[in-house]
């Protein structure tokens, strides 16, 4: 017995060990942001346009009265911990909150004082949201997840306006950071949520077991952009994309962990949102979560080619330089020759002029 | 007195090791990333039908959720594709004349802005009952602003998704016998 309780404690001891090291290393390896940048401009964009298209129906939808009227709104949420700025704002100055929201997109988008950009573009897309609860669909939770994640980690340290001012103060690029990682960890860990109730959510319905729920939503003439009535004629193909529409969505969680299967996972994850982009008009949709499995790349590599990139750019620029140097000298030489120049003489010239 | 004192002095010197301070910084993030990932599972988790140990358990994750726009269930086309809810209206001015209109309209551009109008007529009775009148009349207040009426009737007509058999059959997705409507009120203003 005594032996018994030695072995399961034992089994405990080691079991926290193990778990304590790869939590560890999960979370805590520092990881370079080059990826963390790339996801933040995508993400800016994608809040700025989200907003700015707020702005052709504003009145409709923020204004006194507005489709969501102040008092349902609240009444909507009066159990609730939402809040909004759009509460503060009086009916004559919606145009300008909503000016200085889409500056703060915008900021945060280029990357300008990032840190604090990014805070205030997650408070203002939150605002928004919860003024508009019953406007919204899957592209707003996307945004306000990918930003509270960029808002965490360093997203502007490179891409940026942030990473231009330090370059030109000369202080040295940004080095791996364990924020990197976490905000990165974190972007991953939420997709997997997301896909995995996506996927487990759908099993509650008759039609994702009897193989016809692709048909449903294509068959849905308010998403329809592309006719895929066609289908109605290939029942076993809406069957066979029913089906690894689910399994798809369900193993995502697993299988993107595995090396071998990540490729297909994220190829997967290109076909099915450019799928809902095509067919059924929801584009921003499949972007946003497009940018969200982007966070699977592997960071290092993403950080060796742009760094590739960049060097291939100094040097087309140092090569152009140059040529531009040897013509330059070439043209003087020829049009004006110097019977007494000196080696020195054009050496001065030259530090003279440019 | 000496020992706690001792103690203390222990502690401190402990806290200004910089690695026994990058250690208690690691601990304290993953209490919160314990806490943090918790609440990110419990939020779709809770979305019904769900346990009642699931419902207590996101009560505790609530305010943070709520806070930080993270309490979604991400049920996307789940259970299953539904017959989509428009919203139809006729707003009649002062002088008579009358405005008819639906909600969604495919014309709508940018697409981004048709699915905001589409999701307002699919949410409609996403509320408590007890809001179901209140939501008719935002929308009714909305109408006759927008259109400078004294009376405004709303109606839901809902998009019935034709089967694969109906459409090889010869059936269109926009077949008048797809649409099925409900009256949900007329709204009357004095003066406008």
């Amino acid at each position: 017995m005594g032996h018994a309780l030695i072995s399961v404690a034992d089994w405990i001891k080691r079991a926290a060990r193990t778990t304590g090291a790869w939590w560890e290393r999960f979370w805590f390896t520092p990881v370079e942001p080059a990826l963390l940048g790339l996801m933040r401009l995508a993400t800016g964009a994608m809040l700025l346009y989200t907003h700015a298209v707020w702005g052709l129906r504003l009145k409709s939808f923020f204004g006194p009265t507005s489709w969501l009227s102040p008092d349902l709104v609240r009444a909507i949420q009066a159990d609730s911990y939402s809040y909004s700025f759009w509460w503060l704002v009086p009916e004559n100055g919606i145009w300008i909150a909503h000016s200085i929201a889409l500056s703060i997109f915008f900021l945060f988008m280029i990357g300008f004082a990032t840190r604090v950009t990014s805070v205030l573009a997650l408070a203002a897309a939150i605002s928004y949201a919860n003024r508009v609860p019953a406007a919204l669909f899957g592209l707003d939770q996307i945004n306000i997840m990918l930003t509270l994640y960029l808002a965490i980690g360093p997203s502007g340290a490179t891409f940026s306006v942030d990473r231009w001012i330090k370059t030109r103060r000369g202080r040295p690029a940004p080095s791996p950071s364990i924020s990197a990682n976490l905000a990165l960890r974190l972007v991953q860990f939420h997709m997997c949520v997301i896909y995995f109730f996506a996927g487990i959510s759908k099993l509650q319905g008759p039609s994702w077991w009897s193989g016809e729920a692709m048909w449903l939503a294509f068959a849905n003439r308010e998403y329809q952009t592309l006719d895929m009535t066609w289908l109605a004629w290939h029942p076993w193909l809406v069957n066979l994309m029913t089906l690894i529409t689910l399994c798809w969505e369900i193993s995502f969680c697993v299988l993107i962990w595995k090396p071998l299967f990540r490729p297909i996972m994220l190829i997967g994850a290109v076909a099915l949102h450019a799928g809902i982009g095509v067919c059924l008009g929801m584009w921003t949709f499949a972007l946003i979560m497009l940018v969200g499995c982007a966070s699977f790349l592997p960071a290092g590599v993403i950080h060796a080619w742009v760094l590739h990139l960049r060097d291939r750019r100094l040097a087309r620029k140092a090569t152009l330089l140059t040529g531009e140097a040897i013509g330059k000298l070439a043209r003087e030489t020829a049009g004006h020759p110097r019977p007494h120049a000196s080696a020195g003489h054009v050496g001065h010239h030259h530090s003279s002029t440019g | 007195m000496v020992n706690s004192q001792s103690r203390r002095h222990a502690r401190s010197s402990e806290l200004a090791d910089p690695g026994s301070r990058s250690r208690l910084i690691k601990r304290i993030i993953s209490a919160w990333l314990v806490f943090h990932l918790a609440a990110v599972v419990v939020a779709p988790a809770a979305v019904s039908p769900s346990s009642e140990l699931i419902e207590s358990t996101w009560k505790v994750f609530q305010p943070y959720l709520q806070l930080l726009n993270l309490n979604n269930g991400y049920h996307f086309f789940a259970p299953e594709p539904t017959d989509s809810t428009l919203l139809e209206y006729e707003a009649e001015r002062a002088d008579g004349t009358i405005v008819n209109g639906r909600i969604p309209n495919r014309q709508t551009w940018p697409r981004l802005l048709h699915h905001r109008y589409f999701m307002l007529t699919e949410q409609m009775n996403s509320g408590p009952d007890e809001l179901e009148q209140a939501w008719y009349q935002s929308y009714a207040e909305h109408v006759a602003a927008e259109w400078g009426a004294r009376k405004v009737r709303l109606t839901r007509v809902n998009h019935l998704l034709p089967t694969m058999e109906a459409v090889r059959g010869g059936m269109t997705l926009e077949h008048p016998e797809s649409y099925e409507t409900e009256p949900l009120g007329e709204f009357e203003w004095d003066t406008r």
